[in-house]
């Protein structure tokens, strides 16, 4: 009885520092922070992975449970398991193409520590994407202009904490890191031509089987 | 771990399969549909137009056949059409009322009418005849006796044989004349058949990735891939205000359905959804009738509402003056009420607004007429016109008790319910169709309402809470002096 109080508890303080202390701490001072995070082993990958499905979930909610004045698609028509694996897919590939990157250009980050910068940037973008879902059911087309400035805030916030995030896990100075990112943004192309090639050329297999197929039927049946 | 991989990619590799699997999403041929609001699908709607009757040769005393037709026209009394060997004029029965075929020419020679297409009879019931074979505009009149012969206008250069297809002549008696083969736009000519200018030119776009492959592809292929070329006008109609209806033939062209204004400019609105009249709005991209609606044909009427004729799927579509689309009808196949090769749409006059389709290949003339759910609309859409919207609602409401999915009546009723004050129901009907704009001038109404509601109350709970607290806090404060006044 008496383990299982200090267990909740430790629970519970657990869960308010890696869900919130730490990312504020993360926003307040992101050179320590991130750091921390190499250095000293600070942050979870558990907490990560949550904050993942967290944004996953809040992108979902912001196109099926928005206020009906900034409803554009009919929520009928969302398909919701489409629009998370897209959010996983593109951060993935973004950590993937960086991953990439920076293991050829002597990047001292592991995949795991990318990871976590990426999560940690969203963090701010996680919980304003909340609030535009809720501000979206008390404001009018007209005062839009307020959440649109929360959705702008929050990606700018990725691109910051991103940079910085990564310019501290790598080891490098301002301009290696810019060109780390353009570089990311080379590799990124390039993964996503590959993945529409095999895209495209599994469609002509499949469309060639289904030729087969017909051709099969039609003549033997 | 080998076979863990392996597996895994054997299942992505049938996910991207399955993701592959061409959907369809067409509705079929021959009956009316909607677009939906916010994502593109299509709704089933009632059937918009049936057919009246269907004519054929034997059904004209005096036509042996009805090959080749081409354009047609129809003025307040009389409907004219054009066949191999003569301009048919029928009355609104489709009694004969004469066939144009032998006239005599200018020079007083015995001539015959040889392959007509576009038709243009003015208010003084003078009847303009493009000949594209012969390369001449034949003008009658109306005891369809030749007065003028329009051969290549003075002053135009053309690199190929001047073939107008189409006319029409505004209240000055100048004639936009679209030709075979003249990319540029559609031939302003004036009365004597001096060329003006070229009304309304097109534009053609060319995207980057096309530029690059040209620049890379050799003469060989060069040769192999079409001409970038400005697409031709395909038909034109003028209104009583003189603007021109268009049609151009929608491949690479942003707007396929123009209206143009003196200048030449297009006029045509977006409807409120941010589209621009293109028929189909989504369309296979595989298979035999894949790509967009290939538009053939544009009639008006006096009201705003226009149709365009999709000669790809047979169909038509039907709009109002906001370019909202109404309904559709037609569809391929030989049965009744579907065609096999539709060349021209027109109007027919008067309170009916019965539509008649000439079908080249099956040699007929249909003669449809609309279902009650259209004359709802039509009707609605007649009274808006005028500015009686009051008036309209009970005809947006008919048709919406017929169809659910009527995107256009929710509209029209929803943004009546606003100015009426009903802020509630407007927000039920826009929210449906997702009208934003509308949506929140409603909601704000609702919003201020709630507000001045429960603003009262809520502010007096609000400081009774704060006056309690400070009460208690004030209590609690005097008790822990209390204590330290004993201590």
């Amino acid at each position: 009885m008496q383990m299982n109080k200090v267990s909740w508890k430790s629970l519970k303080d657990n869960i308010i520092y890696e869900g919130f202390r730490f990312p504020l701490y993360v926003i307040s001072n992101p050179f320590k922070a991130f750091s921390d995070i190499k250095y000293e082993k600070k942050g979870s990958v558990k907490a990560c992975t949550v904050f993942m499905i967290i944004l996953m979930i809040v992108t979902v909610m912001r196109s099926s449970y928005v206020g009906t004045v900034f409803l554009t698609k009919d929520p009928r028509y969302v398909n919701i398991w489409i629009t998370m694996a897209g959010v996983l897919v593109q951060t993935l590939l973004l950590v993937v193409a960086n991953w990439s990157v920076t293991v050829l250009i002597d990047g001292s980050g592991s995949f795991k520590e990318i990871f976590m910068v990426a999560m940690y940037a969203q963090y701010p973008y996680m919980w304003l994407s909340g609030l535009y879902i809720i501000l979206s059911h008390v404001l009018s087309l007209d005062e839009g202009a307020l959440l649109n400035a929360c959705l702008t805030f929050g990606v700018v916030c990725i691109a910051f904490y991103g940079f910085i995030g990564l310019v501290s896990v790598h080891g490098f100075g301002f301009f290696k890191g810019i060109a780390s990112v353009l570089l990311t943004v080379v590799a990124l192309a390039i993964i996503v031509f590959v993945i529409l090639m095999l895209v495209s050329m599994s469609g002509e297999l499949v469309s060639f089987l289904n030729t087969l197929y017909n051709e099969i039927v039609l003549h033997y049946f | 771990m080998r076979k863990l991989i392996k597996t895994s990619m054997l299942l992505l590799l049938t996910g991207i399969m399955v993701l592959l699997t061409p959907l369809t999403v067409l509705a079929d041929s021959s009956s009316n549909y909607t677009f939906g609001s916010g994502a593109v699908v299509y709704r089933k709607a009632p059937i918009a137009y049936e057919v009246e009757k269907v004519y054929h040769a034997r059904d004209f005393e005096g036509m042996d056949d009805l090959s080749e037709l081409a354009g047609m026209f129809v003025t307040e009394d009389s409907v004219f059409v054009s066949t191999a060997g003569a301009v048919l004029v029928l009355d609104y029965d489709f009694n004969v009322r004469h066939i144009l075929s032998d006239y005599t020419d200018l020079n007083g020679n015995a001539a015959k009418i040889n392959g007509p297409d576009g038709i243009f009879v003015t208010d003084d019931g003078l009847i303009y005849i493009c000949e594209p074979a012969q390369e001449h505009i034949l003008v009658f009149d109306s005891n369809y006796q030749l007065i003028e012969s329009f051969g290549k206008p003075e002053g135009l250069d053309l690199d190929n044989r001047y073939q107008p297809k189409r006319i029409v002549v505004d209240s000055l008696d100048r004639m936009y004349v679209i030709a075979t083969g003249v990319y540029d736009g559609i031939l302003e000519i004036n009365s004597d058949n001096k060329f003006q200018r070229y009304f309304g030119t097109t534009t053609v776009s060319i995207s980057v990735m096309e530029i690059f492959f040209r620049a890379i592809a050799s003469e060989a292929q060069l040769s192999r891939q079409a001409l970038i070329l400005p697409t031709e006008y395909t038909s034109m109609t003028i209104n009583d205000k003189g603007f021109l209806y268009t049609t151009i033939q929608t491949l690479g062209v942003e707007d396929p359905v123009r209206l143009l204004n003196v200048n030449g400019d297009n006029i045509m609105p977006e409807n409120w959804e941010g589209d621009s009249p293109e028929g189909d709005t989504s369309y296979a991209t595989q298979g035999n009738y894949a790509g967009p609606s290939t538009l053939s044909y544009i009639d008006c009427n006096e009201y705003g509402m226009y149709m365009i004729l999709d000669s790809k799927q047979n169909r038509i579509f039907t709009y109002d003056s906001a370019s909202n689309m109404l309904f559709v009808f037609g569809g391929r196949g030989d049965k009744d009420g579907c065609f096999l090769n539709p060349v021209s749409i027109r109007w027919m006059g008067g309170e009916s607004n019965r539509v008649i389709i000439a079908d080249r290949l099956a040699h007929s003339i249909t003669v449809m007429k609309p279902t009650n759910y259209a004359n709802a609309i039509f009707e609605a859409v007649r009274l808006e016109a005028e500015g009686d919207r009051v008036a309209a609602v009970p005809y947006w409401q008919q048709a919406l008790a017929m169809n659910n999915n009527c995107n256009v009546a929710k509209d029209a009723l929803g943004r009546e319910l606003y100015w009426e004050g009903d802020y509630k129901g407007s927000q039920e009907l826009l929210g449906e169709i997702l009208r934003n704009d509308y949506y929140s001038k409603a909601f704000e109404k609702t919003r201020e309402g709630l507000i001045r509601t429960y603003a009262p109350a809520a502010v007096a709970i609000l400081a009774v809470l704060i006056v309690a607290l400070m009460f208690l806090r004030r209590r609690r404060r005097l008790k822990k002096g209390g204590y330290n006044a004993d201590e």
